[in-house]
């Protein structure tokens, strides 16, 4: 992971990953719904950059963040930066004591249905990782 | 048979004819037409998001009102009209989605006061805005999903 002295702006091509714990958030053909980048209950959606994270960090970061509320890790949703960039958005990096790899979306406008546009393209954009051992892998329900 | 007996003497043919519907209608929400599985996913999403931070990011319970109007939005839906698949939003408000592809989607999300946001891609346009839900199906509405 980063050094969390050390953390560079986030660059567009970069990858970040955002942590799906309500399997609902996932359609049966394993797209993401628009729900998954609603942000909610701060204006900004928390993301965890790939930058200099092994796959075993990156999942790991995903397990505590699950764990912390005893719920399960489905998976997690990939994307590039740009993606948020060009929905008009902008990606901090906002380290954390317990992930220097962690950043925010912000700038999301305050209506509604804004939102939900910008989440729609977003979601079509990004890619469903399912954890190894997920549930997810397997759907029963529909969509 | 569909048509019932009058259970009291005082029944008019009216309330006979309302009673033969309804019991029609049920039979009709019951088979394929109906739109049962959307009522059965909102129990379950529903009950999945019942407490706070239910997706582990701060989200808040889903709002009974939330569940109350969308399951009347469900009802209000004709018979054969495609269903929408539910979920729900980390502001407690439940979603209904109707879905083809990633690029021909259409999300709406139901205020516990009664209005209607949505936001669906069409193929290479795309539409949102604010619908206010009457109880009957919005024709608005009903456009948006036959466009997709």
């Amino acid at each position: 992971v980063l050094d969390p002295l050390h953390v560079p702006a986030v660059a567009p091509e970069e990858q970040l990953a955002r942590y799906i714990v309500a399997s609902g958030q996932v359609r049966a053909d394993r797209t993401l719904r628009p729900e998954a980048f609603i942000p909610y209950s701060h204006v900004e959606l928390s993301v965890t950059r790939h930058l200099a994270a092994t796959h075993d960090e990156l999942w790991q970061v995903g397990l505590e963040v699950a764990a912390e509320r005893a719920s399960s890790l489905h998976g997690r949703a990939d994307t590039a930066a740009l993606t948020y960039i060009s929905e008009g958005l902008n990606v901090e990096a906002v380290p954390l004591p317990t992930n220097s790899n962690h950043a925010d979306v912000v700038g999301w406008p305050a209506d509604k249905p804004s939102q939900k546009i910008k989440a729609l393209e977003i979601a079509k954009r990004a890619t469903f990782v399912p954890t190894p051992t997920s549930p997810v892998a397997s759907p029963s329900h529909r969509g | 048979m569909l048509l019932t007996e009058p259970s009291t003497t005082h029944d008019t043919f009216a309330d006979l004819i309302d009673r033969t519907a309804s019991v029609s209608r049920d039979r009709l929400w019951d088979s394929t037409l109906g739109h049962d599985d959307a009522i059965n996913e909102l129990i379950t999403v529903t009950s999945a998001c019942r407490k706070d931070d239910w997706d582990a990011h701060g989200a808040s319970a889903v709002h009974p009102d939330s569940v109350t109007l969308c399951y009347r939005v469900i009802k209000s839906l004709p018979l054969g009209f495609p269903s929408p698949t539910i979920g729900a939003e980390p502001d407690g408000q439940v979603t209904l989605e109707w879905y083809k592809s990633t690029s021909r989607v259409l999300s709406v999300s139901v205020d516990p006061v009664g209005l209607l946001h949505y936001a669906g891609l069409f193929g290479r346009s795309k539409h949102y805005g604010t619908i206010t839900f009457t109880g009957q199906a919005p024709d608005q509405l009903m456009k948006l999903v036959q466009d997709l």
